[in-house]
Order: structure tokens, then sequence, then C-alpha cells
């Protein structure tokens, strides 16, 4: 009983966060103080979790109930790992949002942090969700609190990039995400999360296929073609709000909710027997994969560029959980995590750019080497993450989802892996070309300096995405888990 | 032969009906409603009716061997209430033409429609 | 003490005794005060009446035993939404005085203030007898004097198209109530009594359920159609709801959350009291709910499509009005789902009650409300919070109560097997997300260059409403307990 007060506490904790930026002055050194030491202690209590979920602890407890329908959350090694990288990745952050804020004079701050905090605790609370209603409430509720971010200066565009994030999200979820639950919720009784799958013996094939692929396409925070418009809609957000939010948060929760109904709803071998002639289910990232990549090759705004790619890499991720093995589904949350670090680290250095040279084009690139040296250096790093040369965070992951591949003998994955990869090359050695790019200007050589907690922040993330063979060994030892 | 008095009273409620939909004036509408409410009171009073027998007014000194049928007393006193009710109607309906005439100086309903959307 | 054996009929009595007080006290203040400490003796009496008696209660005026004398009774059908509107009716004075007095008595000369409030609760006395009483022709003359109050209280506006309002209202309200006692006429030639159970009795045994044979089978069927049609076109709803949104969109927005709010709970019980009391359902319940269907799926198009389409926040709202019909409706028409019917009725209500606070208190300050120029709201924190929470509760949006009713719904249509009705609904709920979305692009993100305004009319009501949310989101289990409903009929 008091195990179960552990997560109560730690969720109370993060919620401290909330309220804190009410009550300290914008940018004093009390705020910054309360912030980092609460999420420090966060993050040191979901450490003390897995600790305890690794030597064998369970820990389930329903918060409220409604007839069939109940609020509970429970340890499971997914949504661990999910928790641990949100906790992990909460501190650079707060340290990167909060100075970023002051350097570039954004008003309100004190909702905007409420919001970005209220976010990461929405995405804590879907990794500790123990059944599907739970996931779902914490999801929608996801999407309603990145609304004032977006928003949070509004212009005619802003508006515009809000409506059709907001209506494919909403619409979608609610069109396909919540009727397949209440399917499912209402055949069985019950929507717990079970390892190894509970609707096998529920549905006929083809309706157990219409329901997956209701849930792959209602779950559109994974931007999966042609549900994917939100994500390039949703960058008119500022740097913080897109980095943290749109590369890591939001879009991670679109991956771990479809990884959690692969795993625990349908079960992997009940996929696989559904699929065994022929898997069709690869096709429809590797669609996303391709456009993707061609519509990064065309564009010429840093952040859209960005999000194309992110759209690539999530469709990656997709491509090796739907190969439906358990290597497979590793290999896809490697990916996530890899992802999300190397993400993290480019958008920040993109934030970094535009703080000190309000850069919106790639043209506007040109030469920031100079101003910028050791910024572009962590971007140049986090480019060859992304694209997968070793010994990168990128690399390990892709790696392992070759092999994955090349297991089933799915040629078909594997050259889209190596295609893609090819493609990102494309695309983010243009960027880089940009950066680098020597040019004779009469513009001061002088090293313009960001205040030094962005800079922290950067160096942590990439700090993350050199070591991250290390990292992998700890998430290896959750997966032997499930 | 002596359902005859129900069509009437059919008769007179769709007059009351068509009155009050289609005039252009408020207050014919007003006068179409009290039209339609007499139609009701005509069924009623006609559902009490007994063939054979006469007013239900008490004439008889000795209840025990009273030679007389009387018709239905209670749809003479639910329509009295009818009468009531209906006549509250039109004067709440009459306090709101006045109203309308004070802010607009027409009960033409053509018209105000024809003022509003100026 | 003997009073309490008369609580039947003393709830529905203290109103009318108090709109005479207020008549007669030429004073603002003490005839509000007067309303006031009427509603709430009247909730306190109603609580007590419950606690006391339980959950069937009958009154016979004068001892005059029923059939022949009036009855009232008071069963688990109406006394909880007689609780609910005298709350209803209660939060409006309470809570709403300064809105009272801005927005609806601002437009009556000075002298006359005091008239409002006894206008108010002869309407409220209205609706309490229509809710109580067991005898036909009673229900009928309660109606009439619950409608007369409202369309003078829907003919105070701000523009004088309220009256005209007003006048359509009257009009059709009429037409519908008396083809209500044309078939209360009829039922009294068919069975020759009065009184609801009596009737019920009367039926049976002579008609139970067999169809065929008897000759006064047709006067009944004509009976209940005169009935339906009435309180369809009395209650406006779909298809005969056009009358009502011209009257609404031209009244003063405040007076539409108590009008509002209680009028479609009130169609809803006629029309269940006249089905499962009076006649014996299984007769039409067939045909009858095949055309409850129809009209429930239509309502839900259409309504909700001409709320997308609509250029004015406050015709957006009422077209969500008219639209909660369909939901009501779709559940009537399902046999084992009074529970949640009432649960979605009162949700409703609350969510109704809200949204036309939010409009009486943007109203207050601006005549344009159309969606492209209304005037931007600046400086009020607190009105955008409770304006959000208020638009999230009524959008059943995830964590709130009409979501799990949504789910409900949803779990209720698939275990029927009700294919094209969970497309409806699902089509209806988007469309429901992109008006509420038009909403909130309009209270939050409106032009500057329009203009500004500022809510500086006290936030009470919003709050307690936020509250009251809350509060059946917590406890939803509890209320749905409360309202009992012979659970063997009930879903979840």
């Amino acid at each position: 009983m008091p195990l179960n007060f552990l997560i109560i506490s730690t969720m109370l904790l993060g919620m401290i966060n909330l309220v804190a930026p009410f009550f300290t002055k914008e940018d004093s050194k009390i705020r910054s103080f309360f912030l980092l030491s609460i999420s420090i202690f966060f993050l040191f209590n979901v450490i003390i979790i897995d600790d305890l979920f690794i030597n064998g602890t369970v820990i389930k407890f329903t918060l409220l109930d409604i007839g069939k329908y109940s609020i509970a959350f429970s340890l499971e090694p997914l949504g661990l790992i999910f928790l641990t990288m949100l906790a992990a990745l909460w501190i650079p952050a707060l340290l990167y949002t909060i100075k970023f804020l002051t350097i570039n004079h954004i008003t309100n701050s004190s909702k905007y942090l409420f919001f970005v905090n209220c976010c990461i605790l929405l995405g804590c609370i879907v990794a500790l969700s123990a059944n599907l209603i739970t996931m779902f409430i914490a999801y929608e509720l996801l999407t309603l609190c990145t609304i004032p971010l977006i928003v949070h200066h509004f212009d005619k565009k802003t508006l515009a990039g809000l409506n059709k994030y907001l209506k494919i999200l909403l619409l979608s979820s609610i069109t396909l995400f919540l009727p397949a639950i209440i399917v499912i919720y209402s055949k069985i009784g019950t929507g717990t999360f079970v390892s190894g799958g509970f609707i096998k013996h529920y549905f006929s094939d083809s309706s157990a296929i219409f329901l997956l692929l209701f849930f792959i396409f209602g779950i559109s925070k994974a931007a999966l073609y042609p549900l994917h418009g939100w994500l390039p809609a949703a960058m008119v957000a500022s740097y913080p709000v897109s980095a943290l939010l749109h590369a890591v948060v939001v879009v991670k929760t679109g991956l771990f909710c479809i990884y959690k109904v692969l795993f625990y709803v349908f079960g992997l071998e009940y996929l696989q027997y559904l699929f065994s002639d022929f898997n069709w289910l690869v096709i429809l990232p590797a669609i996303t994969i391709l456009y993707s990549s061609l519509q990064a090759l065309k564009c010429n705004e840093i952040k859209m560029i960005l999000a194309y790619s992110t759209i690539n890499q999530l469709s990656i991720a997709l491509i090796s959980a739907f190969l439906f093995t358990p290597k497979g589904l590793a290999a896809a949350v490697t990916h996530m995590i890899s992802h999300s670090f190397s993400k993290i680290c480019l958008f920040y250095s993109a934030g970094n750019f535009y703080s000190l040279d309000r850069t919106y084009y790639l043209t506007d690139l040109t030469g920031i080497n100079k101003n910028m040296p050791k910024t572009s250096a962590i971007f140049l790093i986090a480019t060859l993450s992304l694209i997968g040369i070793p010994p990168f965070a990128g690399f390990i992951s892709k790696f392992y989802i070759m092999v994955a591949a090349a297991n089933q003998q799915n040629l078909l994955v594997m050259i889209v892996i190596a295609v893609s990869s090819l493609f990102s090359a494309f695309y983010m050695l243009r960027v880089l070309r940009f950066i680098y790019e020597p040019i004779k200007t009469k513009n001061n050589n002088t090293e313009k300096t960001v205040p030094i907690f962005m800079f922290i922040s950067l160096v942590l993330c990439i700090i993350f995405v050199i070591c991250f063979f290390f990292i992998q060994q700890v998430i290896n030892i959750f997966l032997t888990f499930m | 032969m002596q359902n005859i008095i129900y069509f009437f009273a059919a008769l007179v409620l769709v007059t009351g009906l068509f009155i009050m939909l289609t005039s252009d004036n408020y207050l014919r509408k007003i006068i179409g409603l009290g039209i339609f409410q007499s139609s009701v009171l005509l069924f009623y009073i006609a559902l009490g009716k007994v063939s054979g027998a006469i007013l239900p007014i008490d004439i008889c000194p000795n209840s025990a061997n009273c030679p007389y049928n009387f018709s239905s007393p209670l749809p003479h006193v639910l329509m009295l209430t009818a009468i009531v009710v209906g006549f509250s109607t039109m004067s709440v309906g009459l306090a709101l033409i006045y109203k309308i005439y004070k802010e607009y100086g027409t009960i033409s309903e053509s018209a105000i429609t024809q003022q509003e959307d100026n | 003490m003997t009073l309490i054996n008369h609580i039947p009929a003393l709830q529905v009595l203290i109103p009318f005794f108090s709109a005479l007080f207020c008549a007669l006290t030429f004073h603002k203040f003490t005839s509000w005060l007067i309303a006031t400490i009427a509603i709430i003796t009247n909730l306190v009496i109603t609580l007590y009446g419950i606690s006391t008696s339980g959950n069937f209660q009958s009154y016979s005026f004068g001892n005059w035993q029923a059939p022949i004398g009036i009855e009232y009774s008071l069963d688990y059908l109406n006394q909880p939404i007689i609780i609910y509107i005298n709350g209803v009716l209660l939060f409006f004075l309470l809570f709403g005085k300064q809105l009272i007095n801005k927005t609806i008595t601002k437009y009556i000369d000075d002298k006359k203030h005091h008239m409002f409030y006894s206008l108010l609760l002869f309407a409220h006395a209205g609706y309490l007898g229509v809710l109580s009483t067991n005898d036909l022709f009673n229900f009928y003359v309660f109606i009439e004097i619950s409608s007369l109050a409202t369309y003078v209280l829907v003919s105070k506006g701000k523009e004088a198209k309220a009256l005209i309002g007003a006048f359509d209202y009257l009009i059709l309200g009429t037409i519908g109530a008396t083809l209500i006692l044309i078939s209360i006429g009829f039922f009294f030639a068919i069975t020759g009594s009065l009184n609801i159970a009596d009737i019920s009795n009367i039926l049976q045994v002579n008609y139970g359920s067999s169809v065929a044979g008897s000759t006064k089978l047709h006067l009944l069927i004509i009976a209940i159609v005169f009935f339906l049609t009435g309180a369809i076109l009395k209650m406006a709803f779909f298809p005969l709801h056009f009358w009502m949104i011209r009257s609404y969109s031209a009244t003063a927005p405040f007076i539409l959350t108590y009008i509002a709010a209680i009028s479609s709970l009130l169609g809803i019980y006629m029309i269940m009291r006249f089905l499962y009391f009076t006649i014996e359902v299984n007769l039409i319940y067939i045909p009858f709910s095949l055309m409850l269907r129809a009209m429930a799926i239509t309502t839900l198009i259409i309504c909700s499509y001409l709320a997308l389409k609509s250029k004015n926040i406050k015709k957006i709202i009422i077209y969500s009005t008219a639209l909660q019909i369909g939901y009501a409706f779709l559940l009537l028409s399902i046999w084992p789902a009074k529970a949640l019917l009432f649960q979605l009725l009162i949700i409703d209500s609350v969510n109704k009650i809200g949204l036309f606070t939010l409009l009486a208190h943007i109203e207050n300050k601006t005549n344009n409300l159309d969606i492209y120029s209304i005037k931007q709201i600046k400086d009020s924190p607190w009105f955008k919070i409770l304006a959000a929470l208020i638009l999230l509760f009524s959008a059943s949006l995830p964590l709130t109560s009409m979501f799990i009713i949504k789910i409900k719904i949803f779990e209720l249509l698939i275990q029927q097997s009700l294919l094209l009705e969970f497309i409806i609904v699902v089509i209806a709920s988007v469309f429901g997300i992109l008006y509420h979305l038009k909403l909130a692009k309009a209270l939050f993100f409106a032009k500057e260059e329009n203009g500004v305004i500022q809510i500086d009319t006290n936030l009470l009501g919003l709050f307690a409403i936020v509250t009251v949310h809350i509060f059946t989101l917590l406890y939803m289990h509890e209320i749905a307990e409360m309202i009992g409903y012979h659970t063997s009929m009930t879903i979840g």
C-alpha cells in the first residue's frame, strides 16, 4: 500500500512545478532554482521507482471507478522507459525554456511554464496508465494543454496553424480512437492492459484488423500519412514548444500509445498471426517516410525541415514496431528514445540560432558558424546522430532496426530504412552546408553567446546522444521484463 | 348523424388555425386564437351530452325519484377553466401587440419584418 | 405537524403566494428577497418531503380522493426534476442578481421591476405544477399558467425583436397547448376519467397489449397523436423548432438560463409521463420508437450542421440547445436507458446554463455577436479561465461528465447494434467539437481591430456553474443511484 503512494507522491511533486511559476517573479534566480530542483527531485523519484520495479515490485492502483471504466495506474517496462525519458528530458527543457523566454522577451511566462509543465506531467500520466481509457483521457488532455502554448502569441498565422492542428488531432481521436476503445470495452468489459494482449478470441480476423487500423490512424499523434498535417502546422509555435512538445512529448506519446496497443492490447503473436501471409502494414509507414523525405527536401524553412524529419523518424520507429517481433518492438523503443535526444538537440540549437539571429529560412543560417561555433558543433553532432553515423545514438537504434528486419527477412523494411537514411543525409547536410559556409562579411567575428543555462541544457542533451550506448544497455534491462 | 357536431368543431378548429397562421395583422391572429379555442369548447361540451338528457342543473327537489337524466357536468366545468385560460392568453397577446405597436408603429407582420431587415 | 402532509401542495402554492406578495411590494429589492426566500423554503420542504416520505407521495386536494378529485403525486420520475428546477431558480436569483439588473430589468420601467420577480415565480409555480400533478386537466392548466408567464419573460430583451419573438411563441405555444387539450378531451371520452393512474388502469383493462378488435382503438391513436404533436410543438423539438430559434435569438440571454434549462427537461418529462404512465406504451412502442429515432437522427445532423454554419455566437448556442434534444430522443427510443437519459438531461441543462450565462456577460457589454466582428475580450483573466472551463465541459472533452455520458451512449448503441445511430452520434460529436472551436475562436481569439470590451460584472454565477460541473463529475455515480430508476433497467 505505501508503495502505491509512491506514484501519487511523485506526481504531486511534479505538480508543485505547475504552480511554482505563479509565485515567483519572472526571470529570477529563485524561480529557476525552484523549478530545477523540483524536476531533479522528480528524476530521483522516477529512478527509485525504476529500481523498485527492476527488483520485482508490482504497483497497481485505481484512482476513480465509474462502472467498468476506471482511471488506474500501474508500472510496466514500456511505461517506465517512457517515464524515465520524460523525467530526464524535463531538466534540460526547463533550463532552456526559462532563459529562452527571457531572451526573446516573451510575456506572460508563468502561464507558458505552467502549460509546459502540464504537458510533461500529462505525458507521465500516459506512461503510467493501466488501461485504455486512462490513456485516452490523458492523450486528449495533452492536446488541449498544448493549445495555449501554440497561441501564446497570436496572429493570423498562428490561428490558422492552430485550426489545422486541432482539427486533425481532435477529430481523428474522436472518430477513430474513441470508438475503437468503446468497442473493446463493450465487447470485452475491460480495457486493462495485459502483457501479451487480451482481445484474441473476441473478434474475427477482419474486424481485428479494422480495429487495429482504427487505433493506428486514431492515434494521429504518431503522424502517419495522411494524418500527419498537424505537425508542420504546429511549427508556428515558438522554439521551446516545438522542441519539447512536438519533437518529444506529443509525438512520443503517440508512438508510445501505439506500442502499448500493439503489445498490451493485441499481443505480438496475435498480430503475427493476423498478418501471417504478407505484412502489408509496413507499407503505411513506408509511404510516410518517402513522402516526408521528399517534402523535407523541398522546404526552405528550418523548422519545417525539422518537422518533416520528425515525421520521417517516427515512421521509421513505427515500421520497426510493425514487424511484430519482440526484437522489432525493442528496436522501435530504442529508436523512440534516441530520436528524442537527437531531435531535441537539433531544435534547441536551432532555437539558439533563432534567439541571436532571428533565423527563419535556411539562407539566414549562412555562415553562422563564425558567430556561434559551439552551437554549430552540437548541431553537427546531432545531425550525424540523426542520419545514423556511428558511434552516436541514431546509429545504434537504426542498427537494431536493421537487425530485427534481417531476422524477419523483410527486405522491404531494410531498403526503406537505408533509403530514408540517405534522404535524411541529403536534407540535413543541406542545413549544415549553410551553417558552415565561410562568408566574407564585414560582420564582427565575435562569438555571440546565449545564456549559460541554455548552453548547459544543450550540452546535457548532446552528452545523452554521445553516450547513448550506455543508455541503451539500461533500456535493455527494462525490455527483458516484457 | 349526431356526430356532426364534431365535424363542426373540427371545421372551427381549422378555420381558427388558418386565420392564426396566415394573417398579416397581429390582431387578426389573436382573433384566430379565440376561434381556435372555441372549437375545443364545442368539442368538450358535445362530449358531455347524453342523449335525451337535460342541462346539468339540479332542479329536482327530491333526489330519490328524479325523472330526468342529466348531461355530464364535468366537461362544462372543465371548459369554464379553459375559457378563463383562453381569455388570459388573449389579454397577454393583446398587451404584447400594444407594446409592439408602441415600438414599431405598425402591427402588420410583413411591415415589421421589412423594418427589421433594414 | 399536519403541514407535512400537505407538502406536495405547498411546494406549488408557496411560489404562487410569493408571486402575489412580490406584486404587492412595490420595491425591487424586497421582491427579490421574497422570491429568494420562497425558493429556498421550497427547496427545503421538497427535500424534507423526500427524506420523510420516501419515494412516493400522493396528495389529494381537499381530501377528495382520486379518481374524481385532483391528485398530486410525487414519485421517482418527478422528484429529482423538482429539486433540480428549484435549484436552477435559486441559482438564477442568487448568482444572477447583477446580471438580471443589467440585462433584463434595465429595459423595464423602473417602477415595475418587482413585477419581473412576480412573473418569474408564477412561471416557476406553473412548472412545478406540471411536474407534480397526476390529473390530466390540471396538467393542461399548469402548462398554460407557466407558458403565459414565460411568454412575458421572453419578451424582455435589448431589442424590440424580443416582442415579436414572444408573440410568435404565444401563438405557437397556445396551438400546442390546445392540441394537448383536445387530446385530453379524447382521453376523457374514451375512459371517462381524468386521473392519470386511473386512465392507465382503464386502458390496460380494455385494450391490454392486443392491437386487434376494439373499435375505440383508432380514437386512442388519435388522442395519442394529438398529445404528442402538441407536446412536440410546445417544447420546440425538431422538426417544429423554428419558432424557438427565432424567439430565443431575440431575447435577453440571461433569462434563457432559466427558460432553456427547464423547457427541454419538462418536455421530455411530459412525454415520459404520457408514455409510461398514461397509455399502454407497448401498443405504440415500436412505431413510436422508430419515429423518435428518425427524429433524433435528423435533429443531430441538421441542428449540428446549422450550429456549425451560424455566424452569431448566440445562434450557435441556441442550435446546440436544440441539438441536445436529439440525444435525449435517441435515448428515449432505446428501452433500457432511463437513468442515462436523466443524467444526460441534467448535465445538458447545467451546460446550457453555463453557456447562456457566458453569453449574458458578453452581451451586457456589446451588441455585436457576430463571430467575425465580435470585440476582443481583454483584461478579464478570470472570465477567460472560467469560459474555457465551461466550453471544455460543454464540448464533452475528456474528464468531464458529458464525456462519460457520451461513452455510455456509444456503448449502449453498440450493444443494441444500432450502427447507423452510432455513426450519426460520432458525426454529431465531431460537429460539436467544431462549433465549440468556433465559439472558442470568437471568445478568445477575436481580432483586436474590432474593439475591446472588458467584463466587469461579477463572475459568481460562472464559478457556481463550474463547481456544479465538477461536483457532478465526481459524484456522478451517486447521483445516478439517487435517481434510482429500477436499476434493472439501467446501463453502467
